[in-house]
């Protein structure tokens, strides 16, 4: 490589211990489509591939994050190659985006973060990350109000009707979704109620009442879904429905860490 | 920002989003994302996916 060929960057996915067998990632091409490979310092490893750095600068991330194509295949990527290495080795999942100039510096933060890296895989070993959403179904609230009415005064009565009814209904909900969230939490390693999305981001019609996140010990994974299962069950008659995703690199039990 | 995506899969690509950019550790790379960045990213999805609802309302009364 010449002095010019700046247009490189290593971008890292996460870091796991460095007894990772490399070939996990062998059928998982990186955000750049090229090979995954293991920056290796003292027990660590960082989960890296090259990047062009026409891409991946600043400016050029910045105004490729705009287009929901490009942001859609790097973000896939980026959660296929973690998703590799769920349930072989612990990992600290990377936010998006993080790029060094060159393989030294990927070393350097390796050595400058050890501590704090090692502590972070220690409390994740064996443990996996799971997802359940509750939503309440409306569709029978949402017909009543759609009947057309005759005057407005009607329309207007429906209407104030149809509020002081979901307003009632959505405390009884709610409670039970709590109730939902406690009970797994009760299973759990830990756990995190994320604010619930709106439905434009959620794409679904239903409210959503729950958007929580739990470490679960690996080999509790089946006992999880059978609580989630139970408690599907349990709810159903009060119209919530129950959404079980995972396993997920564990995004959700790691620090936030330094802002930027 | 246009997409073409089935809606089903934007589903997803919310809850990608919401895990690989909004949350993991953020160590600062020589290019990091920075929070701003994040929230614009949030701040457009929700504008494209707003109008493929209204888009989907509209077809719903039409049809």
């Amino acid at each position: 490589m010449t002095a010019t060929s700046v247009a490189t960057g290593w971008y890292v996915y996460g870091v796991v211990s460095a007894d990772v067998e490399p070939a996990v990632f062998a059928a998982t091409p990186g955000v750049d489509a090229g090979p995954v490979t293991l920056v290796v310092e003292n027990g660590l490893a960082a989960i890296v591939s090259t990047v062009s750095l026409e891409d991946f600068d600043e400016e050029a991330l910045r105004r490729n994050l705009e287009v929901a194509e490009w942001l859609e295949e790097k973000a896939r990527a980026h959660d296929r190659v973690l998703a590799a290495a769920v349930g072989t080795a612990p990992l600290v999942p990377l936010r998006f985006g993080t790029v060094y100039r060159d393989e030294e510096r990927v070393h350097r933060m390796l050595e400058e973060r050890r501590a704090e890296l090692l502590s972070s895989l220690e409390r994740l070993r064996g443990r996996i990350e799971l997802g359940v959403k509750a939503f309440l179904d409306r569709t029978e609230a949402a017909a009543g109000d759609s009947g057309s009415a005759s005057t407005g005064r009607e329309y207007l009565l429906r209407r104030q009707q149809a509020r002081r009814a979901a307003a009632e209904t959505s405390a009884v909900v709610r409670d039970r979704a709590r109730l939902v969230h406690e009970r797994l939490a009760s299973i759990s390693e830990d756990a995190r109620a994320n604010p619930p999305q709106p439905p434009e981001l959620s794409r679904r019609r239903e409210t959503m009442l729950l958007n929580g996140a739990y470490l679960v010990d690996a080999r509790r994974e089946e006992l999880f879904a059978e609580a989630v299962e139970t408690l599907r069950e349990e709810v159903d008659a009060d119209g919530i429905e129950l959404v079980l995703t995972g396993p997920w690199p564990p995004y959700n039990f790691v620090e936030r860490g330094e802002r930027t | 920002m246009t997409s073409d995506l089935p809606l089903a899969e934007q589903v997803t690509l919310i809850e990608l989003v919401d895990r690989v950019l909004n949350k993991g550790v953020v160590i600062a790379g020589d290019i990091t994302l920075a929070v701003a960045d994040v929230d614009l990213v949030y701040l457009g999805l929700r504008v494209l996916l707003t109008s493929v609802a209204s888009l989907d309302r509209v077809e719903e009364q039409q049809a």
